[in-house]
């Protein structure tokens, strides 16, 4: 009797412990992918910089290829290099100053890199937690086929 | 028994559904917010507007109305979809319930 009652014991423990791990890797998942994104942006908007530098120091007239979509260019000059069109949120933007731009473009870097580091901590806590149940997973597992 | 899984499945992936969009209105009214903060802060005169692949030059007033306008469409859609929300978690509650199996 004591023997069936542990088994169903065993047996309710590795379904909780399996539900908390398929729980526990999904959140992983879902902190991986926030980080990739946020990575993108992060080199997306180091980009800009890249692009704000070289506008600043080659300045007005320079003539560059634009993208116009799948991998075609047009000519066009540099005009009023000073400025900069910056996005805002909500589909708008507005005209700054090239140094202000890349003030503001710095910011968005050190916020990010803060956000990532965030959830790279998250990230590593939830592995440590999925470290520490798989080994329980796979011993109860083990015992419930050996039954 | 059947029927009621089916339904308590059908009902998880509308409150996901519905969450889903809470968290990208949520996201959406908090950039319209930080917009308009920095609209006000740098009180540009021109601002640019897209449209499509476009930028369109608008005036400041404009920009800050079409804001204003864009918050309360998605503040009244948040506030239905939160109740939504609320009455799908009470089903699912009460069916989780009906079934005996612990809430997901």
């Amino acid at each position: 009797m004591r023997t069936v009652a542990a088994k169903i014991q065993n047996h309710e423990k590795l379904r909780k412990l399996q539900d908390e791990l398929r729980s526990l890797i999904a959140q992983a998942d879902q902190l991986r992918a926030q980080i990739d994104i946020i990575n993108a942006t992060i080199q997306d908007l180091a980009a800009s910089i890249e692009v704000l530098e070289y506008i600043k120091k080659y300045g007005e007239g320079k003539t560059v290829l634009v993208p116009i979509g799948a991998g075609n260019f047009i000519r066009a000059k540099i005009e009023k290099p000073e400025t900069v069109i910056m996005g805002v949120g909500g589909r708008l933007s507005v005209e700054v100053g090239i140094d202000d731009a890349r003030k503001m473009i710095e910011e968005r870097i050190a916020t990010l890199e803060e956000l990532r580091l965030d959830l790279l901590r998250k990230l590593e806590e939830i592995n440590r937690k999925i470290n520490e149940i798989l080994p329980q997973v796979e011993e109860l597992a083990r015992q419930e086929q050996q039954k | 028994m059947s029927a009621d899984i089916t339904k308590l499945q059908q009902l998880l992936y509308e409150y996901q559904a519905v969450r889903n969009e809470i968290v990208a209105l949520r996201s959406r009214i908090a950039e319209l917010r930080n917009a308009k903060r920095i609209l006000e802060e740098k009180k540009p005169r021109t601002v640019f507007r897209s449209i499509g692949p476009m930028l369109v030059e608008i005036g400041l007033e404009e920009a800050l109305r079409y804001i204003e306008d864009e918050l309360e469409i998605a503040e009244l859609r948040l506030k239905k979809l939160e109740e939504q929300e609320r009455k799908l978690a009470a089903t699912i509650k009460e069916l989780e319930k009906k079934l005996g199996i612990a809430p997901a």
